[in-house]
């Protein structure tokens, strides 16, 4: 295996047995009687002990070494989980994580002093044994390795300038060394190309060098060389070591087998799981992307062509696409619960911090989005959780005065809707203040005017940049930053954020509502004049035809409703919103779209059906054009722009808030412009 | 230049004179390619090589394969020392005791 991407699965592994660590932690503390957890506890320290000895990172080691032992004590019921043990071996968490990250142990003496602090502060629940790490590492320094290198050198080495005699210099100069070089690659001359490298190196070094020494030697030249390093055998193996990788001693041993024990038991579930480099599988997705329009364009010219045989093919080709698509769209799907587990800790920590008594209660953990958007939804769901904590959930003793529970409850949901996922922050604290708000928003000049605004309209102002209510800035949240990043990032998501109080658990709830993907979506495609496009399929819920009383343009677009099967039903005149020129034809149809709790009716000339679509971006220039998402390109080649189905909502709710006030007032508000 | 290649016909001998290195590769693989090509070529002459690199050593092994009758002669100190380094004395026809042949 090549050392890099071992390298790398240490990474991940450690950190995910420290998350493990972490959720353990404080499920430990709500059930410290578990034994299951707290062997589970002792193993996830132990691998990552092991693993870092693996590759030599003794400052991991031997600070890990000391946390492992506090565990096994507490394994074996010699010392108990209280409040500042579980505090303390969190903070030790953090650090070892901290430890992993810098991995090259020149660095790690920055971060020298606060392991000692911390573990002079795991003294009293250490045994008596003193840590043999440190010393052993020293007595591992002076013994003598043999390593076994194989080097494979990149065809273009000699071009950028690296020159294999480097390294082999270099490592002369460590110990002894021995050199086989390979040199059947190398053809004859007139196949040779001169400034390619063809030879390949089998080394072996008897030195007493750390293997981070070793590894100086391709420094360099990272990604020209690969290499496979591996400890052939120490020199000295009868002596007593507790450096790994040669664990011998009776204690360690023993501690070896349980820890294979435990990865068999890690290992049982039968979901089986492979890594693979997150580029790889953009590139997939991409191509996917590029095959599902190939696709199209296939599927059109059988269709044209006339020929049933390669129509039936295009059609089984294109239900072939569609599976491909759905599948390598599920590969980048992960649930959410990882995300959610993190404000565990959060609120746990936060809690102690501000004097209050919160809960977090997490549903939905299971529920799947794209990878992406989970990446990009962890900081905004961050100041959210945080927000309820600090500002939603009141004092214990303010809560008790309100009859409520002293303990506050913060909770997050998640659950799928009409092609979206919808995330819920709910807490059931103060609930929104709308006088405060106004008052605030006149303050900070936010408000023009004295319109009669809704509640929802002044809850969204708190999502205004440069907004706070609070009286009392903490340094957790209220500082007026925040909560418009937070709209403005999940709007980068083509998602949308609203705020109702009192919420689901009568304080505030924060809805946000994402796509499930942001690389393809099945759309539904429809034709105006020249111009076709998409909207997502999912938002689509009936295609009706306008009836033939309306269809005089007139009289739809001053009206902007219709009646659909007695709803009122606001429409959008694509043509006219778009200002497209032309008229409309004599007969035309209506796509109704819904949003949350929106619908609306969008006028079209003619459907042209369902047509999967890869969303591209739009460039910039086209930033200012309200209601549109994206653009794709069809089967013909031609291109298609996708609707911003919230975005237009939004314009129509704005239209009839402007109409509202044009006659109730005779004012019209600055939002009409659109 | 400190660069030079002379071919002489006659001793059927190849000199390299200078550096051999990659910034030369090109240069010395048209000279070899020529002098193989003559059917005439039975030794280089390496005695007055400075400088000498994993390229050049690439070149001396595809001269070695493609000819294998060729002679690699007087190996300079800069030679020798790649050579040993990479244990390559005897398949490009250095001595390892005498250190040059």
């Amino acid at each position: 295996m090549n050392m890099e991407l071992a390298l790398q699965t240490f990474f991940d592994e450690s950190r995910e047995l420290l998350t493990d660590m972490e959720r353990i932690l404080l499920q430990l503390e709500s059930f410290p009687g578990d034994a299951e957890l707290r062997n589970a506890l002792f193993r996830c320290v132990h691998t990552v002990k092991g693993s870092a000895g693996i590759f030599g990172f003794q400052h991991v080691v031997s600070f890990t070494h000391v946390v492992e032992n506090v565990l096994d004590r507490l394994r074996t019921e010699e010392i108990h989980l209280s409040q500042l043990l579980a505090d303390l071996l969190l903070r030790c968490r953090d650090h070892i994580s901290l430890l992993v990250d810098i991995a090259d142990p020149e660095d790690a003496v920055r971060l020298a002093s606060a392991s000692q602090r911390l573990l002079t502060e795991l003294g009293p629940f250490h045994s008596v044994t003193p840590p043999q790490t440190p010393q052993a590492v020293v007595a591992d320094s002076h013994q003598q390795h043999q390593w076994r290198l194989s080097v494979q050198i990149a065809a273009d080495a000699l071009r950028f300038g690296m020159d294999p005699l480097g390294f082999i210099g270099y490592l002369s100069r460590l110990g002894q060394l021995q050199v086989t070089t390979s040199s059947q690659a190398v053809p004859c001359l007139a196949e040779l190309e001169p400034e390619s490298c063809y030879l390949s190196f089998e080394l072996a070094l008897t030195t007493d060098a750390s293997e981070a020494l070793i590894k100086e030697a391709f420094e360099l030249g990272n990604d020209l060389y690969q290499v496979q390093l591996e400890c052939v055998q120490s020199a000295q193996l009868a002596k007593l070591s507790a450096g790994p990788p040669n664990d011998s001693s009776p204690e360690l041993l023993a501690r070896t087998i349980d820890k294979d024990a435990g990865q068999a038991h890690r290992r049982k579930p039968p979901a089986q799981h492979f890594r693979v480099q997150a580029d790889k599988l953009d590139r997939l997705i991409n191509l996917v992307g590029e095959l599902v329009i190939a696709s199209a364009s296939v599927s059109l010219n059988a269709g044209h062509s006339g020929d049933a045989v390669s129509r039936e093919s295009a059609a089984n080709l294109n239900l072939l696409v569609e599976d491909i698509r759905n599948s390598s769209l599920e590969l980048r799907m992960v649930a959410i619960g990882e995300t959610f587990q993190r404000f565990q800790r959060v609120v746990r920590d936060l809690s102690a911090e501000i004097g209050k008594d919160i809960q977090l209660d997490i549903t939905g953990a299971e529920t799947e989005l794209d990878k992406t958007v989970v990446e990009k939804i962890g900081d905004p769901l961050m100041h959210l959780v945080r927000n309820a904590c600090d500002h939603g959930i009141e004092l214990p003793a303010v809560r008790q005065q309100k009859g409520k529970l002293a303990q506050g409850l913060v909770q997050l949901n998640a659950y799928h809707e009409s092609g979206a996922i919808v995330i819920e922050v709910n807490d059931d604290g103060n609930g929104l203040n709308r006088q405060k708000i106004l008052a605030k928003a006149k303050e900070k000049h936010l408000l023009t005017g004295d319109g009669h605004l809704s509640d929802s309209e002044v809850f969204n102002l708190i999502f205004e940049p440069g907004f706070s209510t609070v009286e009392q800035v903490t340094n957790l949240s209220g500082r007026g930053v925040g909560m418009d990043v937070v709209k403005r990032n999940i709007e980068a998501l083509r998602g949308s954020v609203e705020l109702i109080s009192p919420g689901t658990l009568g304080g505030t709830t924060f809805r946000i509502r994402l796509p499930l993907t942001l690389a393809i979506i099945d759309g539904f495609l429809a034709r105006v004049g020249d111009a076709t496009y998409v909207v997502p399929l999912d938002l689509v819920v009936e295609c009706t035809e306008l009836p033939k009383a309306l269809c005089n343009a007139d009289v739809v677009s001053t009206s902007h409703y219709i009646n659909l099967r007695d709803e009122v039903l606001p429409i959008i005149l694509l043509r006219e919103h778009f200002m497209q020129p032309g008229t409309s034809g004599r007969r035309q149809n209506i796509i109704v779209v819904r949003h949350g709790a929106h619908k609306v009716g969008l006028v079209v000339d003619e459907l042209l059906g369902e047509q999967q679509t890869v969303i591209k971006p739009l460039s910039g220039i086209f930033s200012h054009v309200k209601g549109l998402s994206g653009s794709t390109i069809l089967g013909s080649g031609q291109v298609s722009l996708i609707l911003d189905v919230p975005a237009l909502l939004q314009q129509v709710s704005q239209r009839e808030d402007s109409l509202d006030r044009s006659n109730n007032r005779h004012v019209r508000a600055p939002l009409a412009a659109c | 230049m400190s660069y030079f290649c002379h071919f002489n016909a006659e001793q059927g001998c190849l000199r390299v004179q200078g550096e051999l290195t990659i910034y030369q590769a090109s240069a010395t693989l048209q000279a070899f390619r020529a002098a193989c090509a003559s059917m005439q070529l039975t030794q280089l002459d390496l005695s007055q090589v400075t400088d000498f690199d994993s390229a050049g050593l690439q070149l001396l092994l595809a001269l070695k394969k493609s000819a294998p009758e060729v002679q690699l002669r007087h190996h300079s100190d800069a030679v020798i020392k790649v050579l040993s380094l990479t244990n390559l004395m005897t398949e490009l026809d250095l001595d390892p005791l005498s250190g040059g042949v």
